[in-house]
């Protein structure tokens, strides 16, 4: 094939293998409990879901591990087209002469090498420029001249030895197929494959929570997917006949390199800008970096045809100097701070870190036990009966409150007035503010809506599992609105549909919508108009706008003068909400209804804005993903009354909202564990106390990723499972949250509290042992 | 040959320097979800505290220096109330850990339960106070005891100073206002 017909035949090769590569990924996204409830079934992102209605490969798709099959499925014709341009490509293979002598594999050791270290420079060159420019836009006191100049030279050290542990595997493989062509593009292969393969494993595979026998499999189709259609491609349309192994992968192909090295800079400064808004856990970032590597590798590599051969103590010195660079790097305290916040800006740094550095952490055996009870979509698991009050729950006395509760997703505390003396745009919210109660202290439950919303409902820390159906005797909100009679007006999103049973007695908001459409002000206008004309019929209303999600925020904002020292495109979004939430209080009051309305409004948890890089709240759990704002207005005829007594600063759990309208309605809660909330508007001085000091464990919803609250939640321990390692967090009196060393003993006594929390729930709801 | 050993030895390096994260092996560590250590963790559960202090104390010969194995112990002495001995792995757990303020406020509480409470109770507060200075809440289990003590005056003076760092704690600003009454000789 020649000319316009092989351009046509490669184009259309990739459109397929596009095509394939993107149903893998949706099959392996869906396969994912977590992403699949949370990301596809909602349709965060239109585009993702009409390429799924489109797909007929992808209908009827649910959670589990048939779904990761069709995905390995949907690789498998980019693995049978590569097996057939080797077969067809047989006798060039065939032809090409090995390298067999030692002079020979010199020559190829002497361009590897060069091409290694020419990379090495290039890549570390190159995110230093972007990095550079992302430093200049930020107030960065640890990373001026010679904080940059340290994380360069560390970052040169990092990359140096990832790319010379490439050039040895791939010097030792040509070795040790001496004299065989075909075997050593054989062993080249399998080495590509494992290493594209390893890095699904960990950029995706890691992101979804994929482990386990399945997740080796899609990891394995994927790398051999790449590497097929990828040496395929090359191997029609190499004409060389002198060509190496490596040249089948990395050889001279159209365009020039001046034209590759502009397009993978672009690339990578694109990648960045795209990460900064659409990412889940830098798997986006850290797969461009990768793509970016192996770009300028092979440019490199093309380029080193020209160097000679390396001499024996050339390699010896150049290979150990990363080496001893490495071990010489001090891991003091403020280098330490230099280089986290110089990975920040550099995502090749970040990732050369993760992959050689000190800071790599090593997958415990206690981070296996978390994962091994994290996610427990496989294990078959009873509803327990939860109950806040003695069952059977009676009827509260009247009048009875009508109750609102507003959860917005992702909404941050401080960037509301209440919360934060230099917000300017969140007025009304001030207002309702000044006739609440203002929890300054609160924390969500589970970082991810997935499971802080049940838990929520449930008024408990519920089972690490989506979900434990039916869901409605663990649901607590849900008993108290039966008991009570009250007319419901509820979004019913992708989760609430499964935690509520079908009842006469709800009125749907936003039906037919999707949930990534749910807004407030619109949500608000209907709830508005479907009120009972009579003050003096309650009602219950709940809604999860999505306005300030991720997914949601504008691209552009005209950015104002209160929106200084802000995130713009979220701080916009929240002023919008702050403008109808006040507009629905004033309709309250001009139907007669405020006075005598429990109106709760708080979050299902909180979301990065850029602090360390990250934007979203993925798995994470920092700081600002798991405090949220909770803010509880109650009826004055119920706040006067005399055993009512509050302390709004001590720390607060999103599961202590409906203990909290229990207690308002009457209802004596009494949590028969310590995994149930408490009401949080009747305190005597021991139970403050107490509050205060003891730790509160919390979970992320999508992945193994567990902290501990201590100290009045001044203190956050962090245990990341699906990373490895762990991290501390401290506020100081001015609310600014810092980093803190993790010592033996501070690990020792968070681990054993998540351990505890972990065979308590286990416990409760009479999980068998799960094995490691 | 004598380049391929080379290479082969500098790759052995790299794996040996880079390697580390693919060892999952804990070493010479305690296992903290180990056979031995759920065991324990599983009796302390279960409150059988006996059936724990003989397997941490097996753990402790093996692994000296691991605060984990004192936790447990104190937690198991709590459950007997044998105090003396859990202010003993309190101490042994500051000494080892690197976090002394982890061990605040139950090595106070631990002393509380021993004899010569008034003075212990007192002596671990302060000790609390000092080895974690920014919280406060050890201050305010420090001006508790001296209250307990009945030195009203010091007492006071420490609530203030807890007022200070958390002035919209109620429970401080009772005990300020309380104590505050008090040393002017009015009702308690």
């Amino acid at each position: 094939m020649s000319g316009p017909g092989r351009w046509m035949w490669r184009v259309g090769r990739l459109l397929l293998a596009a095509f394939c590569w993107l149903t893998a990924l949706y099959a392996f996204v869906s396969s994912s409990a977590f992403s699949y409830l949370q990301f596809i079934r909602p349709r965060v992102f239109p585009w993702v879901g009409l390429f799924g209605d489109w797909n007929p490969l992808l209908w009827g798709l649910a959670d589990g591990t048939r779904t990761l099959l069709v995905g390995v499925l949907a690789l498998l014709p980019l693995i049978g087209l590569a097996l057939i341009d080797l077969i067809q490509e047989l006798p060039y293979l065939r032809s090409q002469r090995p390298t067999a002598s030692e002079a020979e594999h010199q020559a190829v050791e002497g361009r590897l090498l060069g091409a290694s270290i020419a990379a090495s420079l290039v890549s570390s060159v190159l995110y230093a420029i972007l990095a550079a420019s992302g430093i200049s836009n930020n107030f960065e006191p640890d990373l001026l001249l010679t904080g940059q100049a340290l994380g360069f030279a560390v970052s040169v050290v990092y990359h140096s030895a990832i790319s010379l542990s490439f050039f040895l595997v791939c010097a030792l493989l040509v070795r040790a197929a001496s004299g065989r062509f075909l075997l050593q593009y054989a062993l080249i292969s399998l080495a590509i494959v494992a290493l594209l393969a390893t890095a699904f494993a960990r950029i995706v595979g890691d992101a979804l929570s994929l482990h386990g026998w399945s997740a080796t499999l899609a990891a394995a189709a994927t790398g051999l997917s790449i590497a097929g259609t990828w040496t395929g491609l090359r191997l029609r349309s190499l004409a060389s006949p002198d060509a190496s192994p490596l040249d089948l992968y990395f050889g001279s192909t159209r365009p020039s390199w001046l034209l590759r090295l502009a397009l993978a800079v672009v690339f990578a400064y694109g990648a960045i800008r795209v990460s900064s808004r659409v990412d889940w856990d830098f798997a986006l970032l850290d797969s461009s970096v990768l793509i970016v590597w192996l770009t300028i590798f092979a440019l490199a590599y093309q380029w080193a045809r020209i160097l000679p051969s390396a001499r024996g103590w050339l390699v010896a010195v150049l290979c150990i100097a990363p080496l001893v660079a490495t071990l010489a790097v001090s891991t003091s305290e403020s280098m330490r701070i230099t280089l986290d916040r110089y990975g920040v800006y550099n995502p090749s740094f970040r990732l050369a870190e993760a992959l050689v550095g000190r800071s790599g952490e090593t997958i415990s055996s206690f981070d296996r036990y978390l994962r091994a009870h994290t996610g427990l979509t496989d294990v078959s698991v009873a509803p327990i009966d939860i109950n806040l009050v003695e069952a059977p729950l009676g009827p509260a006395p009247d009048p009875k409150p009508s109750i609102f509760l507003f959860v917005i997703d992702s909404l941050r505390p401080d960037y509301l007035a209440p919360y934060n003396s230099a917000v300017r745009f969140t007025p009304r919210m001030a207002d309702f503010a000044a006739e609440s109660v203002v929890f300054t202290n609160a924390i969500t439950r589970y970082g991810g809506t997935g499971l802080s919303v049940p838990a929520m409902w449930a008024g408990s820390a519920i089972l690490h599992k989506q979900y434990v159906t039916p869901f409605h005797p663990m649901n607590t909100l849900e008993k108290l609105l039966d008991a009570n009679g009250y007319k419901r007006l509820i979004g019913l999103d992708s989760i609430m549909g499964q935690l509520l049973r079908p009842s006469k007695d709800i009125d749907e908001l936003d039906r037919g919508r999707p949930v990534m459409d749910y807004e407030f002000c619109r949500t608000l206008d209907e709830l508005a108009s479907k009120l009972p004309p009579d003050a003096r019929t309650p009602v219950f209303a709940y809604s999860l706008p999505q306005d300030v999600h991720m997914s949601k925020l504008p691209r552009t904002v005209e950015s104002g003068e209160e929106y200084r020292s802000f995130y713009a495109p979220y701080a916009t979004k929240v002023h919008s909400i702050d403008a109808c939430f006040g507009r629905f209080i004033d309709t309250l009051k001009a139907k007669g209804r405020y006075d005598d309305s429990l109106i709760v409004l708080t979050a299902d948890h909180g979301e990065m804005l850029g602090e360390d890089g990250r934007f979203g709240h993925s798995y994470h759990l920092f700081p600002q993903t798991v405090r949220v704002p909770l803010i509880i207005h109650l009826p004055p005829r119920i706040a006067r009354e005399a055993s009512i007594e509050m302390d709004p600063d001590a720390v607060s759990l999103t599961t202590d909202i409906v203990p909290t309208i229990y207690d308002a309605l009457g209802y004596r809660p009494a949590p028969s564990n310590d995994l149930m909330g408490r009401s949080l508007i009747r305190y005597w001085d021991p139970s403050s106390y107490f509050r205060r000091r003891d730790s509160y464990v919390i979970a992320a919803s999508y992945g193994a990723v567990y902290a501990v609250a201590s100290h009045n939640a001044r203190r956050l321990y962090v245990a990341d499972a699906v990373r490895g390692g762990d991290q501390a967090f401290e506020q100081d009196r001015s609310g600014k949250w810092t980093s803190v060393k993790v010592t033996p003993g501070l690990r020792a006594v968070n681990q054993f509290a998540i351990r505890r929390y972990i065979d308590e729930l286990s416990d409760l709801y009479d999980l068998p042992e799960i094995r490691n | 040959m004598k380049r391929t050993a080379l290479l082969v030895l500098l790759l052995v390096a790299y794996g040996g320097v880079f390697g580390r994260r693919l060892v999952t092996s804990t070493g010479d560590a305690l296992d903290p979800v180990g056979p031995q250590a759920r065991e324990i963790e599983r009796a302390l559960a279960d409150k059988q505290y006996e059936r724990a202090i003989p397997l941490a104390k097996e753990l402790q010969t093996l692994h000296p220096d691991e605060p984990l194995v004192e936790l447990w112990l104190a937690a198991a002495y709590e459950g007997l109330h044998r105090f003396e001995d859990e202010a003993k792995a309190w101490e042994r757990f500051i000494e080892i850990g690197s976090a002394p303020e982890e061990a605040c406020p139950r090595i106070a509480y631990a002393y509380t339960g021993g004899p010569d409470q008034v003075r212990l109770n007192l002596e671990a507060f302060e000790r609390c106070a000092r080895l974690d200075p920014r919280d406060p809440e050890r201050l305010q289990g420090f001006a508790a005891a001296l209250h307990e003590a009945g030195k009203l005056q010091e007492a006071l003076a420490v609530y203030q100073r807890a007022a200070e760092m958390d002035p919209r704690n109620p429970a401080i600003a009772k005990q300020v206002e309380r104590l505050s009454r008090a040393v002017a000789g009015g009702p308690r």
